[in-house]
C-alpha cells in the first residue's frame, strides 16, 4: 500500500537524482529522463550517438548519484562470454583446490555496455539473461544479480564496418532506446566551460539508494492508466504491424515486423514513470506521447525496401501517431 | 465537501444514455419520415382511397418506432470510461477522470485517488459541455423533421389532378349520338379532329344539414370536372353523404312540373283560340287577365326554363315576334315535352332520372372504349375522303342502313327544313329507327349543325353543363328527338378515375336535378 509519504519520498528522491545529474551532464534532458525511467520501469536503455557525445559520462554520473556498483564493458569482437558473465577459476584454499566462481563484470547495479555492437553474437548473448531475468548462469549455478540492475548499452551509428548488430531478440530487451542528439551552441560552451576549467568534472555523490529505487519502483507501478488509453496504447502497437488493418500506408510499405508485446508494456511503464517524474499520479496522454518513438523505434524491423532507400523508422511511428484516433 | 465520484458518474452515464437515445430515435425519424413520406404520396398519387385516419397511420408507427429506438438505445450501458476520458479531454482534467474510474473500479483508497478527487474536485463545473449533443443527431434529427413536415405537407397539400382520360375529350361523341336531330348535333362540339376544350360543369357536393340528412344543393360556384373528382375521389362508399334523393321526391317534382306545363298549355291554347277569332282591327295583344294568370304560372315554378324564357317574351310582348308566333312555339315546345315525358313513360321508366341507376359494368366500359377506338381510327383513314356518300344518300335497304353507321358514313344528318346540310351530299338524310342506334358504331359529327331548340343552340350550355357527355333517347322522332345525360358515360368516366360507386350515383342524382331529367 503506498501511503501519502511514500509518494512524496520517491517524487523527491528522483528530483534531487536529476537535479544532481544534470549538474555534471550538459543537456541531453531526455537522456537523463530516459535513463531514470529504465531505472524505475526495472528495465536497459540503449544509447545511440556518434563518439564523444557524453553518453559513458552519463552513465558514470547516473551510478555515481545513486551511490550503486558501476561496471563498464568494453564491447570488441574478440570480447568473450565469460568476459562478461566471469568464470570458473581455480583456487587453492587451505591445500585443497576447487573452483571458484569468479564474478565478471555483468554483477554490478548499474553495467555500461559501451559500443555493443562491436562483439560478436555470441557475446552479446551473454547479456540477455542478466538484462531480462536478471540472473547469470554458468554452468549448472545460477547466480542472482542486485537490485536495482540496469544496463545501458551504447552503439554508434557511423563506423558499421566489423559491427555486429544486435538480434532482434536482444534489443527486444532494451526499454528504451534514446539517441544523443549532438549538443547545441549553448550547451556545447557549457560543456567546454566545465571541462575546461576550475577543478573539471567531478561526479556527484550519492543522492539516492538502492531502497529508494526500489521503493519508487513500487509507486510507480501503481500509477493508474485509464482504460481507454491503455487500449490506445494497444491500438498504437498494432498499426505498427504490416499486415494489421489499421497500419498506415507507409508500414505495409516499409516494415517488415512490428513492435512486440513488450513495446507495449514498455511504452505504458514507461508512460507511468514519465509521469511520477512529472510529479503526477496518473498517466496522460502526453505521457504516452513522450515515451511513443523511445519505446518503439528500436523495435521495427524494416524490411529490404525500406532498408533500401534509408526509410527513418521515426517517420513512420509519426505516421502511426497520426493515423490512430485518440480515442476509437 | 467530499467529492462525491458515484453521483457524478451516474449523472455522466445518465447523460450518455439520454444522447445515445436520441441520437437513435432521430436516425429511426430521419429513416421513417421519409419513407412515410413516399408512403404518402404513393398513396395519394395512386388516388387509394383511405379514411381520415388514414394519414395518421402513417405517423403512428413513426413514433412508435422513433420512441422505441430511444428506448432500446438508452438501455445500454455506455462505455463509463471513454466518456470520462472525453471529458477529461475537454476540461483539461489530464485523463484524470477515466484514471479515477480505473481505480474505482479496483475498489482501493489509495494515495492517488485521494490526489486525483481533489484535483478534480473543483474543475468539474460544465462537464456536460464535454458531452454535447452529436452533429450527427442534430442533423439526423432535422432530416427527420424535414421528412415528418414533408410527410404531413404531402398528407394535405392538394396534388394536380391526372390528366384527362380519352373519354374526357369533348369530340368523342357516344355513338348513339350520331342518329341525333340536327338541332341536337349543333349544340355539340367540334368534330374530333379540333381540339376539345377542357370539360367543366357547374356541380355542387352535397352538404349535410343539422339534422345530419345529406341533401344536394343548388350549384353555387363554377369549378371545374377536375375539383369534382378530386372531391369525390376523397369520399367513400361508407359516407353518409350519399344517400339519394327519396324516389317519392323525385315523382312529386315530376308531378308539379306537370301539372305546371299542362295548365300553362291551356292558358296557351285559351290565348291562341281568342287572336284567331279575335276581329283583324283588334291588334293581337295579351289582356290584362291572360298576362297575371301567365305570370300566376311563371310564379307557381316547375317549368323548364326555356318555356319560362318563352312565356316571359310573351308577356313582354316580343320585340321581334308576334303573339301568335311565340304562342305557337310555346305550344309547340309543351307538345314536345309532354310526347317526351309520355315516351318515357310507356317505356316504364320515370321522366326523372332514379338515383338508383345501375353503373355499367366494366365489359360495358370496355366496348366503349373498344367503338371510340375504333371510331377514332376510322376517321384518321377517312381524313382525306370525301365523308360517307353511302350515309348521305340515304339507306335504301337494311344493309345500307348497316352501312351508314361507319365513321365516315355520318347518318343523314338533316337540317330542321329537311335540306342537306352535308357538303358532300346525303340528300336523303337517313333518321335511324330507334331499335337500330345501340348497333351503331362510334363517330363524330362533322359539320356544324344548326340549333333548333334555343335560339343560339345554347340548350346544352343552359340544361346540361358543358361537356357532359349526352346521349339522345331512343324515342326521337321527326318533330323533336330528345336527349338526356349519358350516365354510362359519366359513370365509366368516373369509376375510371377511382370514384366509389356511391359517389357516382351522386354523380348522377345531381345531373338529374340540375337538367331536371336530364332533358
Amino acid at each position: 500500500m503506498i501511503t501519502e509519504r511514500d509518494l512524496e519520498a520517491a517524487q523527491a528522491v528522483f528530483r534531487r537524482l536529476t537535479s544532481s545529474i544534470e549538474e555534471v551532464i550538459v543537456g541531453h534532458g531526455d537522456i537523463i529522463r530516459a535513463a531514470l525511467i529504465a531505472l524505475l520501469c526495472k528495465g536497459n536503455l540503449i544509447l545511440e550517438g556518434v563518439p564523444g557525445l557524453g553518453k559513458t559520462l552519463l552513465v558514470r554520473t547516473l551510478a555515481a548519484s545513486l551511490g550503486l556498483k558501476f561496471s563498464r564493458i568494453q564491447f570488441t569482437p574478440d570480447l568473450m562470454p565469460a568476459d562478461i558473465v566471469g568464470t570458473d577459476i581455480i583456487t587453492e584454499e587451505a591445500g585443497r583446490r576447487q573452483f571458484t566462481f569468479s564474478r565478471g563484470p555483468v554483477f554490478a547495479n548499474v553495467v555500461l555496455a559501451d559500443e555493443i555492437n562491436r562483439a560478436t553474437p555470441k557475446t552479446q548473448s551473454a547479456l540477455l539473461e542478466a538484462m531480462e531475468e536478471r540472473t547469470v548462469t554458468v554452468g549448472v549455478q545460477t547466480y542472482v544479480l542486485d537490485e536495482p540492475y540496469i544496463v545501458l548499452a551504447t552503439q554508434n551509428p557511423i563506423e558499421m564496418e566489423g559491427t555486429y548488430p544486435l538480434p532482434e531478440a536482444q534489443i527486444d530487451r532494451f526499454l528504451l532506446k534514446a539517441n544523443v542528439r549532438f549538443p547545441s551552441l549553448e550547451e556545447l560552451i557549457a560543456i567546454t566551460v566545465r571541462n575546461t576549467e576550475g577543478p573539471g568534472i567531478r561526479l556527484p555523490e550519492a543522492t539516492a539508494t538502492a531502497e529508494d529505487i526500489l521503493k519508487a519502483r513500487e509507486v510507480v507501478r501503481e500509477v493508474p492508466i485509464a482504460e481507454p488509453l491503455r487500449e490506445y496504447v494497444a491500438r498504437l502497437l498494432l498499426a505498427t504491424h504490416p499486415n494489421s488493418a489499421h497500419a498506415p500506408v507507409r508500414i505495409r510499405d516499409y516494415v517488415e515486423y512490428g513492435a512486440s508485446p513488450r513495446a507495449a508494456l514498455a511504452l505504458i511503464h514507461g508512460a507511468k514513470a514519465h509521469a511520477f517524474l512529472d510529479g503526477e499520479v496518473n498517466v496522460r496522454r502526453a505521457d504516452i506521447r513522450a515515451l511513443f518513438h523511445a519505446a518503439l523505434t528500436h523495435r521495427l524491423v524494416l524490411n529490404f525496401k525500406g532498408e533500401a532507400e534509408g526509410v527513418s523508422v521515426d517517420e513512420l511511428l509519426d505516421d502511426v501517431w497520426q493515423s490512430v484516433p485518440e480515442c476509437a | 465537501m467530499a467529492f462525491d465520484y458515484s453521483r457524478f458518474l451516474c449523472a455522466v452515464e445518465s447523460r450518455a444514455r439520454r444522447l445515445h437515445g436520441l441520437s437513435a430515435a432521430a436516425r429511426t425519424l430521419a429513416v421513417l419520415s421519409f419513407a412515410a413520406a413516399a408512403g404518402i404520396l404513393s398513396v395519394r398519387l395512386l388516388r387509394v382511397p383511405l379514411p381520415d385516419w388514414g394519414f395518421a397511420a402513417f405517423a403512428v408507427p413513426l413514433l412508435v418506432a422513433a420512441s422505441t429506438g430511444y428506448l432500446s438505445r438508452r438501455s445500454f450501458r455506455p462505455e463509463t470510461a471513454r466518456l470520462l476520458l472525453r471529458i477529461d479531454d475537454a476540461l483539461d482534467l489530464n485523463a484524470r477522470l477515466s484514471s479515477l474510474f480505473e481505480l474505482r473500479q479496483r475498489e482501493e483508497i489509495s494515495v492517488f485517488r485521494r490526489r486525483i478527487e481533489s484535483a478534480v474536485r473543483d474543475r468539474l463545473a460544465g462537464w456536460q459541455s464535454a458531452l454535447p449533443i452529436g452533429r450527427r443527431t442534430v442533423l439526423e434529427g432535422s432530416a427527420g423533421a424535414c421528412g415528418l413536415a414533408l410527410a404531413i405537407g404531402l398528407a394535405f397539400i392538394p396534388l394536380p389532378a391526372p390528366s384527362a382520360s380519352p373519354l374526357d375529350v369533348a369530340g368523342h361523341v357516344p355513338p348513339a349520338v350520331q342518329g341525333a336531330r340536327p338541332e341536337e348535333a349543333g349544340s355539340f362540339p367540334a368534330p374530333a379532329t379540333e381540339a376539345a376544350p377542357p370539360l367543366t360543369v357547374r356541380t355542387e357536393a352535397g352538404s349535410v344539414q343539422e339534422g345530419g340528412t345529406p341533401t344536394l344543393d343548388a350549384p353555387d360556384r363554377d369549378a371545374t370536372l377536375e375539383d369534382v373528382m378530386r372531391d369525390l375521389s376523397g369520399m367513400s362508399p361508407d359516407d353518409a353523404v350519399l344517400i339519394p334523393i327519396p324516389p317519392e321526391e323525385i315523382e312529386e317534382l315530376a308531378r308539379l312540373q306537370s301539372e305546371a306545363m299542362r295548365a300553362v298549355s291551356r292558358l296557351l291554347e285559351e290565348i291562341q283560340d281568342r287572336l284567331e277569332n279575335a276581329p283583324p282591327s283588334e291588334p293581337p295583344q295579351l289582356t290584362e287577365q291572360e298576362r297575371e294568370s301567365l305570370q300566376r304560372e311563371l310564379d307557381r315554378g316547375g317549368l323548364p326554363p326555356e318555356l319560362q324564357e318563352g312565356l316571359n317574351e310573351l308577356m313582354n310582348e316580343g320585340r321581334s315576334r308576334s303573339v301568335e308566333e311565340i304562342v305557337e312555339q310555346l305550344l309547340d315546345q309543351l307538345a314536345d315535352e309532354e310526347n317526351t315525358e309520355g315516351d318515357t313513360t310507356a317505356e316504364g321508366e320515370p321522366s326523372l332520372p332514379q338515383s338508383t341507376a345501375v353503373a355499367p359494368s366494366p365489359q360495358d366500359i370496355e366496348e366503349l372504349m373498344d367503338e371510340l377506338g375504333q371510331s377514332s381510327s376510322d376517321e384518321e383513314v377517312d381524313a382525306g375522303i370525301p365523308a360517307g356518300p353511302k350515309g348521305r344518300q340515304g339507306p335504301s335497304d337494311a344493309s345500307e342502313a348497316d352501312d351508314s353507321t361507319s365513321m365516315g358514313d355520318a347518318p343523314g344528318i338533316v337540317g330542321a327544313e329537311g335540306e342537306d346540310l352535308d357538303p358532300f351530299g346525303g340528300s336523303e338524310g337517313s333518321v335511324v329507327p330507334p331499335g337500330e342506334e345501340e348497333e351503331r358504331e362510334a363517330g363524330f359529327i362533322r359539320e356544324e349543325e344548326r340549333a333548333k331548340i334555343g335560339s343560339e343552340g345554347e340548350f346544352v350550355h343552359e340544361f346540361v353543363t358543358e361537356g357532359v357527355p349526352i346521349e339522345p333517347t331512343t324515342e326521337a322522332d321527326e318533330e323533336g328527338a330528345t336527349f338526356r345525360v349519358s350516365y354510362d358515360r359519366i359513370a365509366s368516366i368516373l369509376r375510371e378515375r377511382g370514384v366509389p360507386d356511391g359517389a357516382i350515383e351522386i354523380v348522377r342524382t345531381y345531373f338529374s336535378t340540375i337538367t331536371e331529367g336530364g332533358s
